[in-house]
């Protein structure tokens, strides 16, 4: 055993350029648990097999098995599913304290927070549909299926992540949100689907094929703005949660 | 009430802070200073130590008063967490993580240049192989404990909490925690340790601050304050086969302020314990009455806390 007490160690306050990629890999590792790597594989076990099943029933089955299933249920639920736990489950084990006690600024946190929520449902939600729109049938669609899931990861999982370190029950809300709110009551009203995410990513997707998609009533450049723009508002506001809330 | 100016040397200024959560309140008007050295913050489970410490380190935003860490808010000032370390209680731990990963990703978050290095050199320090491969939950409580010190120090912080840092460790690795608390705090370092033993607050030094039902109950030197909970009344029971002839001996003591007969026993309240510690044989023995049992029955840290907070 060394008896040397600690010596003052060199330190400076880290920029975003150092403490973020920290940050991101550490909540990277904590990501795939086991359960979490079932449910993955498994919704996109479902992804793929529709696609299969709809292959060689033209453009409305292969737009319906990625288009009504893809992005409008995979994606928010991989993004529900690997997002609300990223900062809600430090919460929840009071280990956020580890992360929190450090001279950085407390945005640096939740865009790790974000990147590592986001990197991880992106890796696992746009292969998983771009090898779904090449199997289905119509190559055209490849593109637009995987950018539109693309946006989709880049909103919900901004929503997301808030939902986790702002909530404890944020998954359920995360649920609730896409389940009664975007498949219920956004076909309800133009007002409701514009606070959807969903019908951004379903306007993507139906710019590449002549099926008439539901929901898919924004602008062109508003479908490419708002995701994005989504990403960046929820990102602030876990900010201000890191900022203003109780650590335990 | 104005409080006196702090030391030069005060590291952590604590000003009439208070914490409540919806209806009830955890901490109540407290007020301290700490200095270089080690401070014992000491008070019964539940007395808000825990929350005194979440809100020193910047966790927990009090809800009146004001807090200063070198003279900066630990709250919103993140440059503050540059200069605190803090093990927390809780013995939670990143389940993926080995003790290196986690000390040596602290000290990096921390901004210490060569992270591995101070990482793998306070392992060392705690009694940890930083090789050990195998991850945090495989630990014993006493392992984690010292991991938890371990990245809490990594940074060389002037200021480290720790939260009941001795529970679970064995006899000889308390001692050697003790020791290493005392080598920081030579060194100029604030070292707070919270705890609810009295015999283990009595090993980390002089300055205590104790806290008992969110309120500030004493502060000092802790001989003085050892002092005055040994001069604190106390009520005790004494059995004998002669009740009554022993009662009336007793109350004829200067230090016995109240003597009551209750199930067969006596049960007395007196202001000199050790007093009545010289006496009471002897006056059984004269009394003719033979002693079956002496117990003072608010010998528990919660009475004596009671009392400080009440005097």
């Amino acid at each position: 055993m060394t008896t040397t007490p600690p010596r003052a160690a060199t330190s400076a306050r880290l920029g975003p350029g150092r403490s973020i990629p920290i940050f991101t890999r550490l909540l990277l590792r904590g990501q795939l648990t086991r359960s979490r790597v079932v449910w993955l594989v498994l919704l996109s076990a479902i992804v793929v097999v529709t696609a299969v099943v709809s292959r060689g029933s033209g453009d409305e089955a292969a737009v319906f098995a990625l288009g009504e299933f893809g992005l409008a249920a995979y994606v928010p639920l991989v993004a529900v599913l690997l997002a609300t736990p990223i900062l809600g489950d430090l919460v929840e084990d009071r280990l956020l304290v580890y992360l929190w006690l450090k001279p950085t600024p407390r945005w640096h946190l939740a865009v790790a927070a974000y990147l590592a929520a986001a990197v991880t449902a992106a890796l696992v939600t746009v292969p998983t549909l771009v090898l779904g729109a090449l199997i289905s049938s119509d190559p055209g669609l490849t593109l637009a299926v995987g950018g539109a899931a693309l946006l989709g990861v880049v909103a919900y999982c901004a929503a997301f992540v808030f939902l986790g370190a702002r909530f404890s029950f944020g998954l359920w809300i995360g649920l609730a949100y896409v389940a009664i709110w975007e498949n219920l009551l956004a076909r309800l009203g133009d007002g409701a689907a514009r606070i959807s995410i969903r019908s951004y990513l379903m306007t993507v997707l139906e710019r590449s094929t002549t099926v008439v998609v539901e929901l898919a009533d924004r602008a062109w450049a508003a479908a490419l703005i708002v995701p994005p723009a989504i990403g960046v508002v929820f990102v602030g506001l876990t900010a201000l949660t890191l900022q203003s809330r109780d650590i335990d | 009430m104005e409080l006196a100016p702090p030391p030069d040397d005060a590291m952590l200024v604590v000003e009439h802070v208070s914490k409540w959560f919806g209806d009830l309140v955890a901490v109540s008007d407290v007020s301290f200073y700490v200095r270089p050295g080690v401070t014992a913050l000491l008070g019964p489970n539940g007395a808000g130590k825990s929350t005194v410490l979440r809100m020193l380190a910047g966790l927990a935003r009090p809800s009146s008063g004001t807090i200063r860490v070198l003279g900066m808010d630990p709250r919103s000032d993140p440059g503050a967490a540059a200069n605190i370390g803090i093990a927390p209680q809780q013995e939670a731990v990143f389940g993926y993580l080995t003790a290196l990963q986690f000390v040596r990703a602290s000290a990096e978050l921390q901004g210490v240049v060569e992270a591995d290095t101070e990482a793998r050199r306070v392992l060392d320090l705690v009694e940890l192989d930083p090789d050990d491969d195998r991850r945090l939950p495989t630990y014993s409580k006493g392992m984690r404990q010292r991991v938890k010190l371990a990245q809490a120090i990594v940074h060389a912080p002037r200021v480290i909490m720790l939260d009941e840092p001795l529970s679970g460790l064995d006899p000889r690795q308390r001692l050697h925690m003790v020791e290493l608390f005392h080598r920081l705090a030579d060194e100029g370092r604030a070292v707070i340790v919270s705890s609810h033993v009295l015999e283990e607050v009595e090993r980390f030094g002089s300055n205590v601050v104790v806290i008992s039902k969110g309120r500030l109950a004493a502060e000092g030197d802790f001989r003085e304050i050892r002092e005055l909970m040994d001069d604190r009344p106390r009520r005790v029971r004494v059995r004998t086969d002669r009740v009554r002839e022993l009662a009336s001996a007793l109350i004829t003591r200067p230090g016995i302020t109240g003597v009551e007969i209750r199930d067969e026993a006596i049960e007395l309240n007196t202001i000199d314990g050790v007093d009545l510690a010289l006496v009471i044989a002897p006056l059984a023995q004269a009394a003719g009455a033979r002693l079956l049992e002496v117990r003072p029955l608010d010998e528990d840290l919660e009475s004596v806390f009671r009392y400080l907070v009440a005097r």
